[in-house]
């Protein structure tokens, strides 16, 4: 924009993360399709560094230069409008005038609060970034830093309540089914069963399908778009009564990102694993359950600034229709 | 494959297996039989009134039929008016029945037309394919225009649609599966 | 790749899936190896997942797919190695073992498994057990039979040489002992058996005996799980008794198929040492009461009896211990079978009770009572029957069982003690009574046993009573001569194997045969009856060696002569008239032999007799006329006048011959009686030259009348032989003159022969007569003493 009304880059702004190369970085998919990666931070973690002013001009007359941090929500669909649920401001400099060459601000923000994870998704983007502005009359120098966040979590030990269901259509298929747990971390493993209690169909196979759903705006008025993130073959052939097959399924090969709901009112992610079962006229015969993701801390990590989020033990409330599971 | 977070030895956790398959389940006949075969062709009547039909020959060990074996003799409009009223009375997606082979029926053909021979066995082999994906629908077996057009001598048509009650008042305490049904379409 | 669909049915399109699949699996193959050639051992799975996906179809027929499967299992053999060889060190394989799992389908999935655990097992860092288990309970995922039976055989494969055993190897790995792999094994048997037998109702049920075949193809696979059970070094008898077995049979028992009962409990026997067999006969045996009727239930108890059998008899085993009752056990469980298990026919019964009775032969060759035992049960079972259901097939069967004993035992007078033996044996048909009959007596021979005893005798004749009497159910039709002849021959035989060492019971013994054999009817006569008086002349020689000690003897000859006398009349009522005057010839030497003259000329005078009430046939007449006379010469015992008697009846008689060349003969013959004849005064020889000269030239008188050229000289040469013969014994009679005559006689008849064979001969004849004599010149020039030709002048 500064370029557009002649003035030109007037100056270069680089944003330092104080051991920036030392970060872990995560990658994520653009909507263009373009990949980048961010380095990573915690809740709670200290941001801190230097901004990096070179003036290319004689001068730079400016009405103060300020630091943000920002977190913000962007539907896809209304960039114009994005909703920032975290800013903090750092004055760098008051208003006045910076000489040709270089100028360094260093700057510190102490336990930065970051709510919500990074999510770069089909319809909607949480992203966290730092922002320079250089305050001048016709047009403002902007420069944005990105970072990611990853939110931890911390369930108890304890808490390992499985997700037991008996399904069917009557007389004519019974199962039973059941997952280990309701809450699976991103590396966990799903370990579950599937019991047949009646089997009057040809089943030919049966599998579990791993879905996402991003569900952007509120209520009923939202837009939920669904991706199967993948395909897990559980069976081959037709089981008979009494017949009880194994689950284990790894979740540590795909890429997924906890569960998110409500954020700031504007969107969810969520998961459901969806058992299905194939008869031998192609006929589909499927049971989907919601599951919960969480990100759990890497035992490398010590127990850093980042503090785990604890959620205590309350199940998620729309499960589906009867709640039959005895767990 | 990204690298897995196992340390110390492979992980064979597994759900335990609490109920251990009874023997007589493990080696009892599968409860999904289900056989239908469309044979013997026969062609009866002259000029307009001439038809074919073919014999039904159902066997099964699914309850829900009454009979584990029965045999009745059914033409093609017979197959027609039960594709009909199973679109108009469930959810199912019915899969199509051989074309009506409006062709065959023009007059001034070198050959028998709707009573070559040829073309009946193109048609039972269609048929009986039909007839065994409609019959293995769990939602269709409680038809009752399927129970009439599979095992009784007559069809009336004007019988009382409806559903099967179940032969035995089972209380089931399990939500239901979703079911769909996609059926490739395949030409014949 | 496609699950889809069923197997493609024609030979050509199976050949070419497999072709294509076969060539997919290779280009992953390599790739595979080429990856791990260098080290990157991510991608090579990752080829070698690829390369699985080909055991996800359904459409090979269980042929092709068993071809696909020995493919791929080679192939990942290699993986399988580099694992163990370069990678397994070093902490990485529970990665891998889970990196593995990410695998989307479950076939490729679990083969993937399967070839990871087992290396991670045998780099020997992960904990045996667990991993074990893990394999054989993910398995379960796939249940599609085929698919699911070469996984789970490949698991068998792969644990080969793996699975916990004994202890020092529990020290090696660190955990899992041997009864981690019965559990191992159980498991996996129980799942393969179920899907061998679920396969049966895969597809259209027209199709059943298709599949019935398939499944036999398929029947290794579940048997190797009993193989590696039986490899196991750790499981001993008791082991094998507690856990090993009933964890197999309750499978058996259940699955209710008659394929894979019939199938696993063969491969039991055959798989499992005998020591443990004789620790669970009660268990098999019972568990085969509980199986389907389709299956051969005999063959199962058959082969596992002749295991036992062989067990017994090899000398390192140590044979049967002796407190397992096996004959019991055998005798009772069989039994229980045959009356409860309804598809267990009478024929199967027997064939069961066979064996059981080679068992009991085998390892109690002693206890006869047990054979007693199960004949009568055996007696039991066929009587339970009605006779209208007994086939041929179960007489057959019958027929084996009862020829059991009589091999073992190779001693007929143990089988006549078997109390049922007979009883049994008359439930046989005619044909199959006297095929055994025919057993028993060929055994007597070769054996070289002898009966001693009347009782035996009429035990043992009673048993091949079928061969001796005409039976109620004999058939009507034709009998072969060849094969009646044969039989009653051997009969024959049986009458030399009647042998007692006490001279009297010897005669019961022959009076005995003499009952049975005499009820045999004529045509068997002829074969029976004749040896029958042999044995009677031998017993005669017996008693008159043994006179001195015995002051009866002459009474007791006596009546055996009367024996053969009587026997000999029967033979002759029954028409044959030959043999009776051969037998009353025989019967005259032997009377003779034991100076008992009245007795040597009853029989003499019998047979001229039959000479010459019976005997018309001038051919018989001759011979009969040369046996009368040879038997005379041979008789020492006659006194003058019977000797004389009986001499002239012989030139009397000889006179009287219908034809003149054997008139010729046959008074030529009659001069030896004369010459050589004995009488018992004198006891010397007659030495008659005048007689014997008489004789001779009435030959040639006679053969003078013969009208017929060529048969005259040849009489006359065949007198002039006499007269040679008497000349050279020097009787006086014969003189140079007489021979010279004789021989100018020839010469000049000789010529009028014309050419042709029998002149020939006859020249020959005449010739080496001649030669005879010139010989007999030349040797006695220059000797004075006996009988020479030296004056005789051949022209």
């Amino acid at each position: 924009m500064a370029g557009l009304l002649g003035f030109g880059n007037t100056a270069d702004v680089i944003v330092f993360l104080n051991e920036e190369e030392d970060k872990k970085k995560i990658e994520y998919r653009l909507e263009d399709g373009t990949k980048t990666k961010l380095p990573l931070f915690y809740d709670g973690d200290n941001l801190s560094g230097r901004v990096k002013i070179h003036v290319k001009s004689n001068k730079l007359q400016h009405s103060g230069v300020q630091l943000e941090f920002v977190g913000q929500i962007m539907l896809l669909s209304d960039k114009s409008n994005p909703q920032e649920f975290t800013s903090l401001v750092r004055q760098l400099s008051k208003p006045g005038e910076l000489s040709q060459g270089a100028h360094e601000f260093p700057y510190e923000f102490l336990h930065v609060e970051k709510p919500f994870e990074s999510f770069y998704g089909v319809n909607v983007r949480l992203r966290y970034f730092l922002r320079v502005t250089i305050e001048k009359r016709f047009a403002n120098i902007v420069k944005e830093k990105p970072i990611a966040v990853q939110t931890l979590h911390l369930y108890p030990e304890t808490d390992q309540s499985s997700l037991k269901m008996e399904v069917g259509i009557e007389d004519c298929l019974h199962i039973e089914f059941e997952y280990n747990k309701q809450r699976y971390h991103l590396r966990d493993v799903i370990l579950g069963k599937i019991y047949f209690l009646l089997v009057r169909v040809k089943i030919k196979h049966m599998q579990i399908d791993l879905i996402r759903k991003e569900i952007t705006g509120a209520g009923n008025s939202g837009i939920s778009e669904t991706e199967t993130v993948t395909k897990y073959e559980i069976m081959d052939g037709a089981p008979v009564k009494g017949e009880c097959i194994p689950i284990r399924f790894f979740l540590g090969a795909y890429e997924l990102t906890p569960t998110m709901k409500d954020i700031n009112k504007k969107f969810s992610v969520r998961y459901y694993i969806n058992l299905v079962l194939l008869d031998e006229d192609d006929r589909r015969y499927f049971k989907q359950q919601e599951v919960i993701l969480w990100r759990k801390q890497d035992k490398t990590k010590k127990n850093c600034s980042g503090v785990g989020l604890i959620i205590g033990g309350g199940t998620s409330t729309d499960m589906d229709t009867a709640k039959e599971e005895k767990s | 494959m990204s690298s897995g977070g196992a340390t110390g030895g492979p992980k064979t956790d597994r759900l335990f297996t609490d109920k251990k398959q009874n023997l007589d389940d493990a080696y009892a006949a599968p409860s999904d039989f289900l056989e239908i075969d469309i044979i013997h062709p026969e062609t009866h009547g002259l000029g307009k009134n001439r038809y074919s039909d073919y014999e039904v020959l159902m066997r099964t060990n699914i309850p829900i039929f009454k009979m584990k074996e029965s045999s009745v003799r059914r033409r093609y409009s017979d197959f027609e008016w039960l594709k009909g009223e199973l679109e108009r009375d469930s959810k199912i997606l019915v899969p199509p029945l051989p074309g009506k082979a409006l062709a065959r029926q023009l007059p001034f053909r070198g050959d028998d037309g709707l009573f070559e021979p040829a073309f009946i066995e193109a048609r039972r082999t269609a048929l009986e394919d039909f007839v065994n994906k409609i019959a293995g629908h769990p939602l269709a077996q409680n038809e009752r225009c399927l129970h009439m057009f599979l095992q009784e001598p007559i069809i009336d048509k004007n019988y009382i649609p409806g559903k099967i009650k179940c032969a035995f008042d089972m209380i089931v305490k399990c939500c239901l599966f979703s079911l769909l049904s996609s059926y490739r379409v395949t030409s014949h | 790749m496609t699950t889809q669909g069923e197997p493609g049915s024609s030979l050509e399109d199976q050949e070419k899936l497999l072709d294509d699949a076969v060539r997919r699996v290779k280009r992953n193959a390599f790739d595979m190896k080429r990856c791990l050639d260098q080290s990157q051992v991510m991608d090579g799975v990752n080829h070698a997942g690829t390369m699985l996906d080909e055991m996800r179809t359904s459409l090979l027929s269980p042929k092709s797919y068993y071809m696909l499967y020995m493919n791929v299992s080679d192939e990942l053999m290699h993986l399988s190695q580099f694992l163990v060889d370069e990678y397994g060190k070093g902490n990485r394989m529970p990665d891998l073992y889970e990196l593995v799992q990410y695998c989307g389908n479950i076939v490729p999935r679990l083969y993937l498994l399967v070839t990871v655990g087992t290396a991670y097992i045998k780099v020997r860092e992960g904990s045996r057990k667990n991993i074990l288990r893990d394999l054989v309970e993910m398995c379960r995922g796939v249940q599609h039979p085929l698919r699911g039976l070469f996984l789970r055989n490949y698991l068998l494969q792969c644990t080969r040489l793996a699975l916990p055993d004994t202890g020092q190897d529990k020290e090696q790995y660190g955990d899992g002992g041997v009864e981690d792999s019965i559990e191992f094994i159980h498991l996996n048997f129980g799942e393969m058996n179920k899907l061998w037998v679920r396969m049966q109702y895969q597809g259209h049920s027209r199709e059943k005996e298709k599949r019935e075949k398939e499944r036999l193809e398929l029947r290794v696979l579940v048997g190797t799980n009993l193989v590696r059970l039986s490899d196991l070094q750790g499981i001993d008898a008791e082991c094998y008794k507690k856990q090993v077995l009933p964890g197999i049979l309750d499978q058996v028992i259940q699955c209710r198929d008659p394929i894979s009962q019939e199938y696993l409990l063969e491969c039991v026997i055959s798989v499992f040492p005998d020591e443990f067999h004789l620790q669970t006969l009660e268990s098999i045996l019972r568990t085969c009461q509980k199986l389907h009727e389709r299956v051969a239930i005999r063959k199962i108890v058959v082969s596992l009896l002749e295991r036992l059998i062989k067990f017994s008899e090899n000398p390192d085993s140590g044979g049967i211990p002796s407190d397992i009752l096996i004959f019991n056990i055998f005798s009772v469980e069989v039994s229980e079978l045959i009356q409860n298990h309804k598809s267990v026919a009478t024929v199967d019964g027997l064939a069961m009770l066979s064996s059981v009775l080679n068992l009991a032969l085998t390892v109690y060759p002693k206890e006869i009572s047990y054979v007693d035992q199960l004949l009568s049960f055996c007696l039991k079972c066929v009587e339970s029957v009605p006779e209208a259901d007994i086939n041929n097939i179960t007489l057959k069967e019958l027929l084996k069982l009862l020829k059991v004993p009589i091999d073992a035992y190779n001693h007929v007078l143990t089988i006549i003690k078997l109390e049922t033996y007979a009883p049994l044996m008359a439930r046989l048909g005619y044909q199959h009574r006297k095929d055994l009959s025919v057993y028993l007596c060929q055994n007597l021979i070769d054996t070289g046993i002898e009966i001693p005893t009347p009782q035996e005798a009429e035990e043992f004749l009673g048993l091949i009573e079928s061969l001796i009497k005409k039976q109620s159910d004999e058939p009507t039709g034709e009998i072969d001569p060849e094969d009646f002849s044969e039989e009653q021959n051997l009969v024959g035989q049986v009458v030399h194997r009647l042998v007692s060492p006490v001279n009297d019971q010897q005669y019961h013994v022959l009076t005995t045969a003499k009952k049975y054999f005499t009820e045999g009817g004529e045509e068997r006569l002829r074969y029976t009856l004749p040896p029958l008086v042999f044995a009677a002349m031998k017993l005669v020689r017996r008693y008159y060696a043994d006179k001195d000690a015995d002051d009866k003897w002459e009474k007791k000859l006596q009546h055996i002569f009367q024996f053969i006398s009587q026997i000999i009349h029967s033979i002759s009522s029954a028409g044959l008239s030959e043999l009776s005057l051969r037998l009353f010839i025989q019967a005259a030497l032997s009377a003779d032999r034991v100076h008992v003259e009245t007795i040597a000329y009853e029989f003499v005078s019998q047979a001229f007799m039959i000479y010459e009430e019976e005997i018309s046939d001038s051919k018989a007449q001759m011979s009969a006329i040369t046996l009368l006379v040879g038997m005379l010469e041979q008789m020492g015992s006659l006194g003058e006048e019977n000797h004389e008697t009986l001499r002239s009846k012989c030139a009397v008689t000889s006179n009287k011959l219908l034809r003149k060349s054997n008139q010729c003969r046959a008074v030529a013959l009659c001069s030896n009686l004369f010459w050589s004849g004995r009488i018992a005064e004198s006891n010397a020889h007659l030495r008659d030259g005048q007689r014997v000269v008489e004789c001779l030239r009435k030959a040639l008188k006679i053969a003078n009348q013969c009208m017929e050229a060529a048969a005259q000289v040849q009489l006359f040469i065949e007198v002039l032989n006499y007269y040679l013969y008497y000349y050279e014994k020097e009787c006086e009679s014969v003189t140079i003159q007489i021979l010279e005559q004789l021989i100018r006689k020839i010469n000049d008849s000789l010529p009028h022969l014309g050419a042709n064979e029998e002149a020939e001969q006859i020249h020959k004849h005449f010739q080496l007569t001649i030669q005879h004599v010139v010989h007999r010149q030349k040797l006695s020039e220059g000797s004075t003493g006996g009988p020479n030709y030296a004056k005789l002048k051949i022209i």
